[in-house]
């Protein structure tokens, strides 16, 4: 598929944060053999926008955020970050992971400090900083506490805390709340979106909740079973800012639907190729199983 | 049935007396500890202890009797000094001088052959597990010469080096190295990739993550190496002292024996056993703060 025609600003003072991602294609070498991991993605993120990566999983998500993160080299194809090719990890990436990625024997306010102090910035200001990012993931009081005293919902605050202290051109997150309980989930979902909405950070965040993606995101990349292409592209425009309650709207489910159908489309492959694992709807994290199952009921009653 | 013993009231009451502490604990879960409880946990402590000393004096009297009466039964205790006479002679060595110069001598061997081996142990750890070219070049050796006892090394040493002291050293720092590259390797391999990604992608140099991820992850690591290598370094330096030492305290004990002061022996080994003990707890002791973060976890 070709990169998403759209106008790009290049006036880069304002509106850094722009990714491209040209024909990527990334292989991991197992042993003797080789796997692919994806095959030639192609996706253009603009500055400020906040975009969503569902797949199943092992379909490549992880693979995807790692070419754009700079930890993996593709085999074809390059990664632009404002015109940058990437070519290794760098600050100007922030990057959440899904869990025990913090620093175990630094404290919240020392692995907030972290990206800080690798860019040799003065104590009194690292701490002024990170003590006002600890206060706007809500974590005030909790400064010194170690990360293993932490909910896994107050860890993942304090990742993504530690990924804005660089003041990052793009948030790269990988299913940073699916090992939260439902609720923290939801609370996590709407505090990422006050955050993005207060610093305007480009976020590609990986997931394969849907419905997580919906009320997140203003497009959603859907990827195939691995080796990851781009199924398709959906653009979500729920009005901003959202709330939970925008999940029950009728809206919300059209755009459920449009996702189901592409994800139908997506388990219809020819037989013997690699299917989808579970993707998962709703906070509740309620299975959503045997795609080739409902793909046939689907064609049955329609 | 359970087979882990470890409440000495159990093995008497039998195991219908003993569940008194897993009782205590339910009870005070629910904030209702009642004195009765309190009183026979209390109790159930002192009486561990008592069977313990118990358990002491027993083997100090059948010791003594064993040695006094001459008893040979197959194992000789004939020339076995007795308790009495060992507690004489280790009340003469603590006051005399010559005994702690043995005792300061075979300190400081042990603890600068320790702090070399500490240091080049973690660092050539570090560099086998980070570092590919490195660990090409060296894994070998360290697989080829790990199985061989450092005392083995104690003729060939004896051949090698200019001085006894320095071979002495030699053997000590071989004893604690290999621990010490080991567990560090080990420590510094198994660092989660993701700390790795997560401070490359904050911006920390190669540098920073070393002293920053891989070092602190392989901390736990490094300890244990310390602590098992203080343990063989006095193991090593007390053979090599035995063997080529004219002074220190493997030799005090060696030398008791060729000039029957048999009593004395005893005193050596004991002074062995509370040497070594004491410089592992300082190890321990050194390393804890560093360490605290991984307690809880
Ligand atoms: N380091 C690696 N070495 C070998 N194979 C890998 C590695 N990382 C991922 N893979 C494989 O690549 C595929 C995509 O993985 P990943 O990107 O983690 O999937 P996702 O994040 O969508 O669940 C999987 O089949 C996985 O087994
Ligand atoms: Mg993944």
């Amino acid at each position: 598929m070709e990169p998403q025609p759209r106008m790009i600003s290049r006036d880069a003072k304002l509106e850094r944060g722009n990714v491209s991602i040209r024909n990527v294609s990334l292989r991991f070498n197992v042993g003797g053999s080789s796997i692919l991991a994806l095959s030639h993605v192609s996706l253009e993120v603009l500055p400020g926008e906040f975009v969503c990566v569902v797949g199943p999983s092992g379909c490549g998500k992880s693979t995807l955020l790692g070419a754009v993160a700079g930890f993996m080299k593709p085999v074809e194809g390059e990664v632009l970050v404002d015109g940058e090719p990437v070519r290794g990890p760098g600050a100007d990436r922030g990057m959440v992971f899904q869990q025990h990625a913090l620093f175990p024997w630094k404290s919240v306010l020392a692995n907030v400090e972290f990206g800080l102090r690798m860019a040799g910035v003065s104590g009194k200001r690292r701490k002024m900083v990170s003590m006002r990012l600890v206060e706007m993931v809500g974590l005030t009081g909790f400064e010194h506490s170690m990360p293993s005293q932490l909910s896994g919902g107050m860890q993942q605050r304090v990742g993504i805390a530690r990924a804005l202290a660089n003041n990052p051109a793009v948030l790269l997150m990988d299913e940073p709340f699916g090992s939260l309980d439902a609720l923290t989930r939801v609370k996590m979902q709407e505090l990422l979106l006050n955050l993005w909405q207060e610093l305007r950070t480009t976020v590609i965040f990986v997931t394969h909740d849907v419905e997580e993606a919906i009320f997140l995101a203003d497009r959603i990349v859907m990827l195939t079973a691995r080796p990851a292409t781009q199924k398709g592209i959906i653009d979500i425009s729920l009005p901003r800012p959202r709330m939970k309650e925008v999940v029950t709207s009728h809206r919300f489910n059209e755009y459920k639907g449009k996702c189901l159908e592409m994800l139908h489309a997506e388990s219809a492959r020819p037989i013997g190729a690699p299917s989808p694992d579970t993707l998962t709807f709703g906070v509740g994290g309620v299975a959503w199983q045997a795609p080739e199952k409902q793909a046939s009921q689907h064609a049955a009653s329609g | 049935m359970r087979t882990d013993y470890t409440n000495p009231l159990e093995l008497i009451l039998g195991p219908s007396q003993a569940t008194e502490r897993p009782a205590l604990h339910k009870q005070s879960r629910s904030f209702r500890i009642r004195f009765s409880d309190v009183r026979k946990y209390v109790a159930g402590k002192i009486a561990g202890y008592l069977i313990s000393g118990a358990a002491i004096v027993a083997f100090l009297w059948i010791w003594n009797t064993l040695s006094t009466d001459k008893v040979d039964f197959g194992l000789d205790f004939a020339n076995v000094p007795s308790a009495q006479s060992v507690a004489k002679h280790m009340l003469h060595a603590a006051a005399s001088k010559a005994f702690y110069v043995n005792v300061l001598i075979s300190l400081k061997r042990v603890w600068l052959a320790f702090a070399s081996a500490a240091l080049l142990g973690s660092l050539l750890g570090l560099a086998l597990a980070r570092i590919s070219i490195i660990k090409r070049i060296f894994m070998p050796f360290v697989e080829i010469f790990r199985p061989i006892p450092a005392i083995a090394w104690i003729p060939l040493a004896i051949l090698m080096f200019p001085t006894t002291e320095s071979s002495i050293l030699f053997i000590v720092f071989l004893g604690a190295v290999f621990p010490i590259i080991l567990n560090t390797y080990q420590g510094a391999s198994e660092v989660p990739s993701q700390l790795l990604r997560a401070a490359r992608s904050l911006g920390a140099s190669r540098i920073s993550v070393l002293w920053h991820v891989i070092i602190p992850s392989a901390l736990p690591n490094i300890a244990t190496g310390l602590s098992v290598g203080m343990g063989i370094a006095w193991f090593s330096l007390l053979t090599a002292e035995m063997i080529g030492g004219q002074n220190g305290i493997g030799n005090y004990t060696w030398e008791s024996y060729q000039l029957i002061k048999y009593p004395d022996i005893i005193v050596g080994m004991i002074s062995i056993g509370i040497l070594s003990t004491v410089s592992t707890a300082v190890i321990n002791w050194m390393c804890k703060p560093l360490l605290r973060w991984s307690n809880h976890r």
